[in-house]
């Protein structure tokens, strides 16, 4: 009786100490919520690099960073417009940025975190538009990255054996762009159709065979300067078109429902946009906005949380008051969420790049909304500016 | 509902949204690993209360297999996907509620269930009226746990691949039973093992301490008044 009593004893103290274990476990599982990519100045003559920021202990590592003399003797580095993601595993980051002076080569470098291994740099040099390809993280599928060369043409290629496979996704009358999907499930293509009528489809694309399966169909024209963004299950789509008058509207998009709409209040200012994505109760759209009156040279540069219901959007200001060299730098500014939804992150490298020489130091930051916080608090990592700087892509 | 439930999953679960099954397009409050841990211990938990299954060597080295079963799964050793996820984590479910039940069966044995005197209880009777009758045959209550664990592991993953909205909720409030009931195993074992040490403790303490107390009356103690 003793002995059974012990036995119970023990192996309810294995159960608890295996579901203790496990507990333990499972919340540190989220790789890409303690660590986050951003754009940061390599060094003093503008190079742009990329850095790994870890939140728990506060402290940013420079992992990689390309430099490109811009003149034969000039000593100041173009700053390269660089993409930067981790693969699934957490153990690798993947960066891709455009040639400087030829605009269709794609350079990609795989980079090993927290392991040994390998770096391996891979060029392409028919990827029509390289920076184009750059506005959304690229399509990886396990080891493989998906590509599209051109409107048309898709290239896979293994990161690990380094071998590159080709297809063509339709003709002339359609064209096609590539969205990365959750790590285990492909990728998204959008094909923008012209003929016989001009029609836009949002489907899955099978990383093995490239099958397309269409998951959304719509007719609406995303406005200049509109983001395009989609669920993690492909089933809705999002993005802003002109409204009634002059203004604009979001439009939710799903397969065999009604479209849902919602104006966006402009009050007689321009909007443009950087990136957005759904969060992750899909009843809200976190946006990341470039905001300024018509005609004026100062824009404000906010994440902006836009309920898909009749709630008032939500905007927390990151940067007040910018003024850039150039029109249409809303896409240099995109906000990443991380895996819980609690925390959204920006960087403004870029715009910092962009800016004229009134920009204040302390706008150059990695910006953190905690979005578990009724009052959006706002943590600000600063960025130190390089002594010169210039617009990225040469501009 | 969901959103209270995700909220507190949150202190247990990473939640990350890629292994987080999604029925009707609603995130579930935890991850899919989660998930059949939560829903496979709710539903052993029940299964023992109410079927109480023989807890023999081999029953409990099968369950101790399910715990074992998780290392290979949980550091990535064999290849992942949503439903073997799901599979693992509701073998585990049954491995920690069977190991977590054991001192509360006991314990149960011995008072709640205690047989009156003179009678044997119906469920001795009946076990041991199908032994005599078949005694090579697999124990009943056993029998019905091993069919009610392999429903569980087919439907759990089922569901909540092609369930819709209901089954987001219904997934979601097993997941809460099954919380709650490993809550209250791991609080009522807690409370066993306080027990066993307080007495223990008792037993052990040297007899020496109890003499000399003010309420111990030693003939002659009374002076005559």
């Amino acid at each position: 009786m003793k002995s059974k009593t012990a036995r119970n004893a023990v192996l309810a103290l294995v159960g608890l100490l295996a579901l203790t274990i496990y507990i333990l476990a499972c919340t540190s599982f989220s790789p890409d919520d303690t660590k986050v990519l951003y754009p940061t100045f390599g060094g003093t003559n503008g190079a742009v690099g990329v850095a790994v920021y870890e939140r728990e202990s506060g402290r940013s590592e420079l992992l990689f960073v390309p430099v490109v003399f811009e003149e034969a003797e000039g000593q100041a580095a173009a700053p390269q417009l660089l993409r930067s993601q981790w693969l699934a595993d957490g153990r690798r980051v993947l960066v891709a940025w455009p040639g400087e002076k030829n605009s269709d080569l794609l350079n990609l470098v795989l980079i090993p975190w927290g392991s040994r291994g390998p770096v391996k740099l891979f060029s392409l040099p028919k990827v029509k538009d390289a920076g184009a390809m750059l506005l959304m993280p690229l399509p990886v599928a396990g080891d493989r990255v998906l590509i599209m060369e051109s409107r048309q043409q898709v290239a896979r290629l293994d990161l690990k054996t380094g071998g590159l496979a080709r297809h063509s996704l339709g003709d002339e009358k359609s064209e096609f762009s590539l969205y990365p999907a959750a790590a285990d499930q492909g990728a998204f293509y959008l094909q923008e159709r012209k003929e016989p009528e001009r029609s836009r489809v949002f489907g899955r694309l099978e990383p093995d065979s490239f099958a397309l399966t269409p998951l959304v169909t719509f007719t609406n024209e995303p406005a200049d300067g509109s983001f395009f963004t989609y669920d993690e299950q492909g089933k809705r789509v999002a993005f802003v078109e002109k409204g009634p008058g002059s203004g604009l509207q979001l439009v939710v998009r799903e397969q065999g429902k009604p479209p849902l709409t919602r104006p966006l209040e402009t009050e007689g200012e321009e909007l443009g946009f950087g990136n957005a994505v759904f969060s992750r109760k899909g009843d809200t759209l976190l946006a990341s906005c470039q905001k300024k009156k018509a005609g004026a040279a100062l824009a404000s540069y906010s994440l902006l949380e836009i309920p898909l219901g009749a709630a008032p959007v939500r905007e927390t200001v990151l940067i007040p008051a910018l003024e850039t060299k150039d029109e249409g730098v809303a896409f240099y500014f995109q906000v990443g969420v991380s895996h819980d939804g609690k925390t959204a992150a920006a960087a403004s490298t870029y715009l910092a790049c962009a800016a004229t020489k009134d920009f204040k130091p302390e706008d150059c930051a990695l910006f953190f909304v905690d979005l578990s916080d009724a009052k959006r608090k706002v943590t600000k990592v600063p960025i130190p500016l390089p002594a010169e700087r210039s617009a990225p892509g040469g501009r | 509902m969901l959103e209270f439930l995700g909220h507190w999953f949150g202190l247990l679960c990473g939640q990350d949204p890629d292994h987080t099954w999604a029925p009707g397009g609603l995130l579930l409050p935890c991850c899919q690993r989660c998930l059949g841990l939560y829903v496979g211990a709710g539903i052993a938990a029940c299964l023992h209360w109410r079927l109480r299954p023989s807890l023999s060597g081999r029953f409990l080295e099968t369950h101790g297999l399910f715990l074992l079963l998780m290392a290979p799964l949980g550091f990535h050793w064999l290849p992942q996907g949503p439903v073997p996820r799901t599979v693992s984590g509701v073998l585990f479910g049954f491995g920690v509620a069977t190991f977590l039940w054991l001192p509360v069966s006991a314990w149960a044995a011995s008072t709640i269930f205690a047989p009156r005197r003179g009678t044997r209880h119906r469920a001795e009777l009946t076990q041991a009226q199908s032994q005599c009758a078949h005694p090579r045959a697999f124990p009943a209550p056993s029998c019905r746990y091993a069919i009610a664990l392999a429903a569980t592991l087919v439907l759990t993953p089922l569901l909540a691949a092609l369930g819709g909205t209901p089954a987001a909720y219904a997934l979601s409030g097993l997941a809460l039973g099954g919380a709650a009931a490993l809550a209250l195993l791991t609080l009522a074992n807690t409370a066993l093992f306080l027990s066993g040490a307080i007495h223990l403790h008792r037993r052990l303490k040297p007899p020496s301490a109890w003499q000399g107390t003010s309420e111990t009356r030693q003939p002659g103690n009374f002076a005559a008044r």
